[in-house]
């Protein structure tokens, strides 16, 4: 069974059909890249995914549960962790207490031993230290560690953002637009930062990107929307070589 | 494990100026060092009317720690702290004048303030800014109002008399002795909260104060956290509440007003909001500064002549000064000045 099942996934804002019978799979370990032109649905379907949005028909099954009936909160723990195009960080605090967010869903102790920072707390915060030492240490980070984020270039905030979606260890990462905002160099090294994540942590990737290049690049399979539809699946190489894909590109230009 | 690779991942990051860094723990710990020390040996000193206000420093400081946690670390604000400190104050008073004795007294102060705290998380989980601090600020009309009309139990608007804190046949009536028995509630609580920001409650209510959608991706449960951000900042009030009545002797409703809240927010935003540092600077200023004009004043004026709204004016002026100039209060203002004697002596 695949790991993330979406079925029939259709979202109404209004009159508008943002999302329309949508409907694909990932298996574990496999990089899935979203694609279309703006408005085509591809965030729209993470923020549901990710139950920030209702979906108003369809399925949505992750390792055989059904996530239309929980919360948001709830997903990191079954595995599931994302970033967000625009950068969602903790901004009044630094690269370490961001990353070490995301170890807060591996939390085993209760407030009281806490407040008292019992042996058992101070043994779960040196693990959770030696977990964000290591994504650090992955992520090039270690020179920023103890700096505010307001302090960041944009770059190093998406890396931090990414540090503390892997420390959730999840099984499925989804990535909305991994190389926005970045230089032509800085694309072609998160290209390679994708693969190396997939091979070291054992995880699925779903990402929606606009760079062709790097689409191509590090994804397994490709699924191409419009207008809230699918419009093609498949190898890179078929999608690239598929004409309903090619005209609505060019199409695009004038919409 | 950790200690070696908390060393070696720190070592590139403070590289740079390391010598400030240092500087500063060091300078920071001695300064803490002769805080206490000079708190330790005060009352042979002396034993009149700077004790009563220091041990006023110790309540305040431990009510801020309670609204640094909410307002400073998980951003809800609360103009209804007042309330708190009332039903902590009242709880205790009740539970002593009954025959139960300090310690359940102390004990009721805090059980009925934390469940007074939860009761008004529910509807503040549904708001949040304006409409918060409104709701909240309703809730403080409430109680005072409850207190002034409860007279079984509160006295009324004659207020009531508290009766000196008994242990076993022993008596903490002096003021030395409420004086000592604050200021270790003081360290007790100032421990608790720079526990909280070091382990994973405390991290989450710092996240949802930054970004809620984030904190919620990252498995936060953004309602239990702000109810423990509301349950332990309502329980360090009822804890205060509980020994401003006994450093006082006597609670009336017309202490515990809108004008308290005010002065618990004011405080911890002149101390310097979000850091635990900040509540303590922000309870000295709100205790000390007022005497200190007023004497100042009275230099000028060759008399004791009390001046009429000097507090709130003094208050208003500094906050207004603050937020221009100084957004993150005393206590950047301090760590600015102790980086640069830090740097200043490495040299």
């Amino acid at each position: 069974m695949a790991l993330l099942d979406v079925h029939d996934l259709s979202v109404q804002f209004g009159g508008l059909k943002a999302v329309d019978g949508v409907s694909f799979s990932v298996n574990d370990n496999e990089i899935l890249a979203i694609i279309g032109p703006n408005g085509a649905g591809k965030t729209t379907i993470f923020n549901m995914i990710s139950r920030i949005y209702m979906p108003s028909r369809g399925s949505i099954t992750f390792s055989g549960r059904e996530l239309t009936s929980l919360r948001s909160d709830e997903l990191p723990r079954l595995g599931l962790a994302r970033t967000f195009q625009n950068i969602e960080l903790f901004a009044g605090t630094t690269v370490l207490s961001n990353i070490l967010l995301g170890c807060h869903v591996h939390r085993r102790t209760g407030l009281v031993s806490e407040l008292l920072f019992l042996p058992v707390a101070r043994r779960q915060e040196s693990a959770f230290r030696a977990q964000v030492d290591e994504l650090v240490e992955f992520l090039d980070l270690a020179t920023y560690l103890h700096a505010e984020i307001t302090s960041l270039p944009y770059g190093v905030r998406k890396a931090v953002e990414l540090a503390r979606a892997l420390a959730i260890r999840p099984k499925l990462l989804l990535l909305d637009e991994p190389s926005s905002g970045l230089n032509v160099d800085e694309t072609r090294r998160v290209g390679e930062l994708i693969g190396r994540i997939r091979d070291r942590y054992r995880t699925a990737i779903v990402m929606v990107e606009h760079d062709m290049s790097l689409v191509n690049r590090v994804s397994d399979r490709v699924l191409a929307l419009d207008a809230g539809r699918v419009m093609a699946e498949g190898s890179p190489e078929e999608i690239r070589n598929n004409d309903a894909v090619k005209s609505a590109y060019l199409g695009a230009a004038d919409a | 494990m950790s200690r070696k690779s908390d060393a070696a991942a720190a070592g590139p990051a403070r590289s740079g100026p390391r010598t400030t860094i240092a500087g500063l723990l060091g300078w920071q710990r001695w300064l803490g060092m002769v805080a206490l020390i000079a708190l330790a040996v005060l009352p042979w000193l002396h034993s009149g009317y700077w004790l009563s206000q220091l041990t006023f420093v110790a309540i305040y400081a431990i009510a801020g720690f309670g609204l640094q946690i909410l307002l400073g670390f998980a951003g809800q604000v609360s103009l209804g702290q007042a309330a708190f400190l009332a039903s902590g104050a009242y709880a205790c008073a009740y539970v002593e004048r009954i025959g139960l004795g300090a310690p359940l007294g102390f004990l009721a102060a805090i059980a009925v303030a934390t469940a007074l705290g939860l009761l008004v998380a529910l509807p503040a989980l549904r708001m949040s800014g304006l409409y918060l601090a409104i709701a909240t600020m309703s809730f403080g009309f409430i109680v005072e109002e409850v207190a002034s009309r409860w007279t079984s139990v509160t006295g009324g608007n004659a207020g009531i008399t508290v009766p000196a804190i008994r242990i076993g046949g022993m008596s903490l009536g002096q003021p030395w002795q409420i004086y000592y028995l604050s200021w270790a509630f003081f360290l007790v609580v100032f421990l608790l909260s720079a526990n909280l920001l070091r382990t994973p409650a405390g991290r989450a209510m710092v996240a949802i104060r930054d970004s809620e959608i984030a904190a919620r991706s990252s498995g936060i449960r953004v309602s239990r956290i702000k109810g423990v951000a509301f349950g332990l900042s309502a329980a360090f009030a009822g804890l205060a509440g509980a020994l401003y009545g006994h450093a006082l002797g006597f609670i009336s409703p017309d202490q515990f007003t809108i004008a308290m809240s005010l002065d618990l927010l004011v405080m911890i935003l002149i101390g310097g909001l979000g850091t635990l540092r900040g509540v303590i600077f922000g309870s000295v200023f709100l205790v000390v500064s007022p005497e200190l004009f007023q004497q100042l004043i009275g230099l000028f004026t060759a008399g004791n002549t009390e001046v009429a709204g000097l507090r709130p004016f003094l208050f208003g002026f500094s906050l207004i000064f603050v937020l221009l100039f100084q957004p993150n209060g005393i206590d950047a203002l301090v760590t600015r000045a102790g980086e640069w004697l830090a740097t200043a002596r490495s040299r």
